[in-house]
């Protein structure tokens, strides 16, 4: 029975020798190589997360000013009918105005028409009386006289 | 028909120089293992994709079961991180050099020799770790435990630890070559196909389960203790 | 020494096995009810049924390495 005590030394260093190299060629780089995929897709993950929740923010404020959108354009739609009832209202008032205008403004020059056409008929008839008178006449009748006659014969007749 | 010896042959080497066949055994795996590193390490590694395939799997595997055994008796922390290297050092040592048993070569792990180094590493070990985590004078105490009338009883069992250690994985893989050379030997000329699949068993699933158990007993007696 | 009294002294030693196979035998039972108990933990169970065997067997081993040992060193 011997155990030789060499050999279990070479053995040993044999171990530690393949211990190191193996902790250098295999180990450490598989540890990085791996942890350095774990940390990459643990960012990916995180991002997207974090990309979720910002368009989810994103919506939700979309939503609002659709919302908010609506409200101001039946605001806005509202106050455009109103500005617009006001106008035609005002137009119309305007065009009634004015029509009543003209409406006085003719009436005024018929009544001012008229008056004058019976001024100038009433001479004219006065004229023609005259001349009818001369004619029917026949006489020397004085112009004075026939004057008072005719007016008196008008104011008997108006 | 004869059994084969506990001692291995010797070979001379270098004119002078009397060495066991088991040991150039163990350098050659030991060696093919550096070469593997290299060529992985400064070749293979840099083609590394995102997404694994092939040997790349293989590699994941191996480094994150290794990762995963040893946190899972150790707990996660530095003490198995540090230990996970040396987890996978016997792994491969075992296992690689185990599966030169199968190209007629005789396994280190069948030496008696090897054994003790492996098991004296583990006892190294277990004092370094136990220095490490908890001082000379916690280490010293960790005799004394429950009481001071149990030290030698405790030296004796740390004692055992390698020796147990050694005896274990020794009888297991020489056990496994003898039951194949006698099998070998009570079938003469009709060894075909039977032995190859006995070698199934007694080699590779011995490998295999003794060198979980081995680096399993080695983890727990260092967790133990550390 | 007289070779006889070595392969008898071997054959003593090797006589371990007996204990590590009734161990084993006892431990393998446990297991097969602890399966039929809770068949979804097979695999836990598996897993500690080897380790278990293979501690039990390493008793056994223990014998087998001593009774080779005192064959190939006594007997030189």
């Amino acid at each position: 029975m011997e155990i030789n005590f060499l050999e279990i030394i070479l053995y040993i260093v044999n171990i530690i020798i393949l211990f190191f190299f193996l902790r250098w060629l295999l180990y450490k780089p598989m540890t990085r190589f791996l942890n350095n995929r774990t940390n990459e897709i643990q960012k990916q993950i995180d991002e997207a997360a974090q990309k979720y929740s910002d368009a989810e923010q994103l919506k939700a404020k979309y939503d609002e000013m659709m919302e908010n959108a609506q409200d101001l354009a039946t605001q806005l739609i509202n106050k455009s009918k109103s500005v617009a009832d006001e106008q035609a209202r005002q137009i119309v008032a305007e065009a009634e105005e004015s029509a009543e205008e003209i409406r006085t403004r003719t009436e005024k020059h018929i009544e001012s028409q008229k008056q004058q056409a019976v001024l100038e008929m009433r001479q004219e008839v006065t004229r023609m009386a005259i001349q009818i008178a001369e004619k029917v006449l026949q006489r020397e009748v004085s112009y004075e006289d026939n004057k008072n006659v005719i007016n008196e014969f008008f104011e008997k007749v108006s | 028909m004869d059994i084969p010896s506990v001692f291995p042959d010797k070979v001379t080497i270098f004119g002078g120089w009397t060495v066991s066949t088991t040991l150039i055994a163990a350098f050659g795996t030991t060696l093919a293992i550096i070469v593997f590193g290299l060529i992985f390490r400064f070749v293979i590694l840099k083609n590394f994709k995102r997404v694994p395939k092939g040997l790349q799997n293989v590699m994941e595997l191996m480094v994150e079961g290794v990762n995963k055994f040893s946190t899972s008796i150790m707990g996660a922390g530095k003490k198995a991180s540090s230990i996970a290297p040396y987890i996978m050092t016997i792994f491969g040592f075992i296992i690689c050099s185990g599966l030169l048993e199968f190209m007629g070569i005789r396994s280190p792990a069948t030496d008696l020799d090897c054994t003790i180094g492996l098991a004296l590493i583990t006892f190294v070990l277990i004092i370094a770790y136990s220095i490490r985590f908890r001082g000379v004078k916690g280490w010293l105490k960790t005799y004394a435990e429950p009481k001071a009338f149990m030290v030698p009883i405790n030296v004796l069992s740390s004692v055992a630890v390698p020796i147990s250690l050694a005896c274990r994985l020794f009888g297991n893989m020489f056990s496994g070559l003898v039951v194949m050379d006698m099998l070998y030997g009570a079938m003469g000329y009709f060894a075909v196909g039977v032995p190859a699949l006995a070698s199934i068993y007694f080699i590779l699933f011995h490998l295999g389960m003794q060198s979980y158990v081995f680096s399993m007993l080695t983890m727990s007696f260092i967790e133990e203790k550390a | 020494m007289d070779m006889g009294l070595i392969a008898i002294g071997a054959g003593i030693a090797v006589f371990t096995g007996m204990g590590a196979g009734i161990g084993m035998g006892i431990a393998t039972s446990k297991a097969c009810e602890a399966v039929a108990r809770q068949p979804e933990a097979t695999g836990k169970i598996n897993q500690v049924l080897l380790i278990g065997l293979a501690l039990a067997e390493s008793t056994a081993i223990y014998g087998f390495v001593i009774s080779i040992i005192m064959i190939f060193t006594m007997g030189k």
